[in-house]
């Protein structure tokens, strides 16, 4: 009885600070977008029924081939590194995937799925080093770095049998076939040449090693199995004009040499049943392909193809070559390279980084992060996975309907003479009259429906809503390409464009001061204005005198006295400012090293360094740093207590908080520094933990706080939120400040920091504050959690106020303060992902929408997430379940009620006056 | 012809006229006029009206009365300002308007309050009384004032200007270059 009691006591009491999101609005303010990451063709394995990826981002996932969606995927960071990392298939429907560990890259992480359900038949973790080589034959065959080279069972991942190379050989890869397992490697003296190990026994079959290239010092080597025999080709290094073959399958291998018709850059050679097929590209990036037959030990060039604009690929037993607009297939046998067909298709322009292929379809790959599957009818699905590897994000703010079109008038209309302005203005509001039945309707909609949704935005326009949710996030890839999506239409792509700075990469974006231009700037000083808002490139520049060698490293945007600067920050401490004009007065710069902190100061068109703010010993490191968003706005100066006294927050706009840990004693430390003058401002310390510093301290700045994190396994397993509220001085009512300037120079007290620390059990992997148009709300903790999941954590929650081991005095409960208690649940409430699994999110960007409730979230690394926040409530908009039918009936019930008892007391008073009636 | 006593009884409201037939006809039988007369006939002395003076002194103190009534609620309105605690609601909301709005009314109608015990004798004594009558009235808004500090409407506290005190400017421009 008495839990119960409490239970419910203590859910009234955090009714208040916990809101989740309503059922009714998952899924409609919010989307998301699954990712896989980057491709590489070693990592994919084409089938008819599957598209099984094991992507640059430790994502292992099946694609439907015959749409391109996700089947299913897991993300793999804990348990498997894409480099080295080989996927093969199992059986006809198992995938086989072996990996080293990202902890201990000495053990290979092996582990069998079906590719239809994604379920883990078995795993194993296997000691002796990465793995070099896999080969499947029933059972799994596979090479590790460390000389080892080990059965498993295909059925049950146990280990069969383990044999260990002798000394002096380095592991070059292994094939299984027909009883025996031949295990190339390579001897410092003899050459390239292979082991013959009995499959059954994994005996040693014969005590030999069989050298097949002498002279293959150091080679590149590639291994071709399955389709036809299993083929070894190397090639000596620096050699771009042969190619020496070797056929695995003879029972005494003989080298070949190939020599192509054209010097080659690369090649993919791919054995079919009479022989090999080469697909070289040449010096000058035309490919080719050519055909060879084997017979009575030699080989024998059969057929070719024409050197050609195009990249080729062999599929199972078929060539297929990709040029800009169509596909060609081509039969292999062993008499010529015959042509099949050619489709015309609209690939994407960007070039072509791979292509691979199966006997119907091809999977490829361009520079722009795009992956188009085609078959030899046109192309299948494409998928942008450009979107994983983000530089940068920026929210664009679209105009309002009708704006655009009145501003430069209402501007004209101020200055002319009245008389022409006024006619002007009639002019306008008669077209506008044009718009008028449109306008009606649309109302009548929205008002009888209550809802603001209800009337849809064109995709392709360009205009906003009415509560401003509609933007553009324009995202930067580290292919050089920009993306913008659309929030109001669940990511949808509104403009793309590739390749923006001309093979530069970006280094950031920014919003210039006109409201829809932004600044692309790139590593080596290439400048590009684009309208973010259509994606149009207005203008391509170098930065003038750009040192040579030098690179930008960042862009920064400030504004001082009302002018936006925009500048790039470069490795040679340069700054370049991009707007035009620079600034007049002294600006203080401020940038992190590794293990410092370097203060510069601005003036007279030179950059001087100023100070440097080292950490107390060599061992720490500097894992993140973080200032307060300049364009956050401040509402109240103090913080009203229960006794409606003040406490004066502390606001010193040149707070940077320098998060650093110490991999040698697991510790954490936080430093609290003005960055105008370098000085230090607060400490902490957290030198009694067990830091988790590979995931290093994240720290945000709010307004007059600070909230930092880190996992740490002791006193208490977890994450470790810490909140320090900064304020002016801990006694009430007291403000230095008041009624002078700040300066970082004069000698102000320190803050008074109050600072509270709480458990979250799960790891958090970034932090952000949320911003209000104005300040008003709240500000909110956006945190990403390796759960895959979003949270939303309350500041009110995670406040440094709350009494300790007693219940609040009433003037506390009057500021909402709760008892203390350490631990921050990971309540279902908190998360603002719901049912979707947001993965590998490392960054989060926040925008205010029109209204002053509402906030816009987005989270990107690999997946892509957005949602609208309120942390305090949707006060200024009415409830979707507002029934605004009954208010207009009743007020219309009103009305007749009004019109029929009016004339009624009217006639009642005058019979009064007249005497007639008591 | 002598003026019938009737008529002298009609017309004449002096106590002369009353008393004179009192003697001229008997009284109506059981009518005992010592028991009704007797606290002032006791020791034989004539019934008489009041004064001009001792009525001006009854009209100064009835007055009195009238002023000093206010004082008389004053702890019952305290007492219940105190115990209806701080706390916004409709009961004591009405009751501090109450406080405010009842004194203002018998503020604004003290001359005709007062006019009935007014006259040219007693002008400067019931000015008094009014003065007394004011400042008790005042002395209930006074507890009003006191009921709304307590609920907390009285900018009194330093949280009640925050609004009006402006961030400090900063001199100096920092920049973080992430």
């Amino acid at each position: 009885m008495h839990v119960r009691l409490l239970s419910l006591l203590l859910t009234l009491t955090f009714a208040t600070l916990v809101c989740g999101l309503f059922a009714d609005e998952a899924f409609v303010v919010d989307w998301h977008v699954a990712s896989i990451g980057s491709i590489d063709p070693s990592r994919a394995i084409l089938s008819p029924d599957s598209v099984a990826v094991f992507s640059d981002s430790s994502v292992l996932a099946s694609l439907d081939p015959g749409n391109g969606t996700v089947r299913w995927r897991y993300f793999l960071r804990e348990s498997a590194v894409p480099r080295p990392s080989l996927l093969l298939k199992l059986d006809s429907s198992a995938i086989l995937l072996a990996a080293a560990t990202p902890a201990d890259a000495a053990i290979t992480h092996i582990a069998a799925w079906i590719e239809d359900s994604g379920y883990l038949i078995w795993e194993a973790y296997l000691t002796g080093g990465a793995p070099v080589g896999v080969s499947v034959a029933g059972d799994v065959y596979i090479l590790q770095s460390g000389g080892k080279v080990r059965r498993v069972s295909h059925l049950t991942g146990s280990e069969v049998w383990e044999y260990s190379l002798p000394e002096g050989h380095s592991p070059v890869d292994i094939v299984a076939s027909k009883g025996k397992v031949l295990i190339i490697t390579r001897k410092q003296d003899s050459g390239l040449g292979y082991f013959t190990v009995n499959a059954e026994s994994g005996e040693m079959a014969s005590d030999r090693f069989v050298v097949v290239d002498k002279n293959a010092a150091a080679v590149s080597f590639s291994k071709s199995e399955g389709y036809g025999a299993d083929i070894l080709s190397w090639t000596a290094p620096g050699e771009t004009s042969t190619i020496m073959v070797a056929n695995l399958s003879d029972t005494t291998p003989s080298v070949h040499t190939i020599t192509p018709k054209h010097l080659y850059a690369s090649f993919s050679l791919a054995s079919t049943s009479t022989g090999v097929v080469v697909a070289f590209t040449g010096l000058d990036g035309k490919s080719w392909a050519e055909s060879y037959s084997s017979s009575r030990g030699k080989l024998t060039l059969v057929g070719s193809t024409d050197p050609t604009e195009s990249a080729s690929a062999v599929g199972a037993g078929k060539l297929f070559e990709i040029s800009k607009g169509s596909i060609s297939s081509f039969t292999l046998d062993s008499v010529d390279v015959n042509a099949e067909g050619t489709t015309e298709v609209s690939f994407p322009s960007s070039p072509i980084e791979f292509v691979t292929c199966s006997s119907s379809a091809c999977l490829v790959g361009y520079q722009n992060g795009e992956y188009v599957f085609s078959s030899t009818t046109g192309v299948t699905w494409t998928r942008d996975e450009s979107v994983t590897n983000v530089v940068s994000a920026i929210f664009m703010e679209l105009e309002e309907e009708g704006q655009t079109a009145s501003l430069g008038e209402v501007l004209f209309e101020e200055n002319a003479a009245p008389l022409q302005a006024y006619i002007h203005r009639v002019k306008r509001h008669w077209n506008a009259l044009a718009g008028l039945p449109q306008y009606l309707i649309s109302f009548f909609h929205r008002f009888l429906s209550g809802d603001y949704d209800a009337v849809p935005i064109d995709p392709n326009s360009t205009v906003s809503d009415t509560f401003g949710f509609r933007k553009f996030i324009v995202l930067a890839t580290t292919q050089g390409g920009l993306r913008a999506l659309d929030t109001a239409h669940a990511g949808a792509l509104a403009w793309k464009v590739d390749d923006v700075l001309q093979s530069d990469t970006i280094v950031g974006i920014v919003r210039s001061d006109a409201k829809d231009r932004l600044f692309v700037v790139g590593a080596f000083g290439s400048v590009a204005y684009v309208n973010g808002v259509t994606g149009k490139i207005i203008a391509l520049s170098k930065i003038a005198q750009f040192g040579l060698g030098d690179k930008v490293e960042s862009v920064i945007t400030f504004t001082d006295d009302g002018v936006q600067y925009v500048a790039a920050w470069t490795a040679h401490a340069q700054l370049h400012f991009l707007s035009g004009s620079t600034p007049s007065k002294p600006v203080y710069f401020s940038k992190a090293t590794e293990s410092a902190i370097v203060g510069f100061i601005y003036k007279e068109d030179r950059l001087i360094h100023t100070w440097k703010f080292t950490l107390p010993t060599s061992s720490y490191r500097i894992t993140s740093v973080a200032s307060r968003d300049p364009d956050d706005t401040t509402v109240s100066v103090g913080r009203v207590l229960g006794d409606r006294s003040v406490l004066y927050k502390y606001l010193n706009p040149h707070i940077l908080a320098v998060a650093a840990v110490d991999d040698a004693t697991k510790s954490a430390a936080l430093f609290l520094i003005d960055d105008v003058t370098g000085r230090l401002l607060y400490s902490s310390f957290h030198d009694d933990e067990v830091v988790d510093t590979a995931a290093g301290v994240k720290v945000v700045v709010g307004e007059h706080w600070v909230v930092y994190s880190y996992w740490s396994e002791l006193a208490t397993r977890g994450e470790k939120l810490v909140v320090l509220d900064l304020y002016e001085s801990d006694i009430r009512n007291v403000r230095w400040s008041e009624g002078q300037n700040f300066s970082s120079f004069a000698d102000t007290p320190l803050p008074f920091v109050q600072g509270r620390g709480y458990l979250f059990p799960e790891h958090i992997t970034s932090l952000a504050v949320s911003r209000s148009r104005f300040g008003i709300t709240n500000r909110d903790i956006i945190a990403t959690l390796d759960t895959a999941q979003v949270a939303l954590l309350r500041k009110r929650l995670l406040d440094a106020r709350r009494p300790i081991n007693r219940e609040p005095t009433n003037d506390e409960k009057e500021e909402g303060l709760v008892k203390y208690d350490a631990l921050i649940g990971n309540d279902k409430r908190f998360i603002v992902s719901h049912v979707y699994k947001v993965i590998g999110t490392e960054k989060t960007v926040c925008s205010p929408a029109h209204l002053e409730s509402t906030v816009l979230v987005f989270s990107y690394g690999l997946d892509l997430f957005f949602t609208r926040i309120t942390p305090s409530q949707p006060f200024d908009l009415l409830s979707k379940s507002f029934n605004k039918g009954q208010l207009l009936l009743t007020i219309f019930a009103l009305l007749v009620a009004v019109r029929f008892t009016g004339p009624m007391v009217r006639r009642k008073q005058l019979n009064m006056r007249w005497g007639t009636q008591k | 012809m002598a003026t019938p006593v009737w008529l002298t009884s009609y017309t004449e409201l002096s106590s002369n006229a009353v008393k004179k037939p009192s003697a001229s006809y008997p009284d109506p039988p059981a009518f005992n006029k010592e028991i009704i007369l007797n606290t002032k006939t006791k020791h034989g002395k004539e019934i008489l009206g009041p004064t001009p003076e001792e009525r001006d002194t009854l009209k100064v103190k009835k007055a009195w009365e009238i002023a000093l009534a206010p004082s008389k609620s004053l702890p019952m309105n305290a007492i219940m300002s105190y115990f209806s605690g701080s706390s916004l609601q409709i009961f004591s909301l009405t009751m501090t308007f109450m406080l405010f709005s009842n004194p203002v009314k018998a503020i604004a109608n003290v001359g005709p309050t007062f006019a009935r015990y007014e006259s040219d004798s007693t002008f400067s004594r019931i000015l008094q009384t009014k003065l007394v009558f004011i400042a008790l009235q005042l002395a209930t808004m006074a507890v009003g004032v006191w009921k709304m500090g307590s609920m907390g409407v009285l900018p009194t506290k330093r949280s009640d200007w925050l609004a009006w005190e402006s961030e400090t400017l900063v001199l100096e421009k920092g920049v973080f270059v992430s």
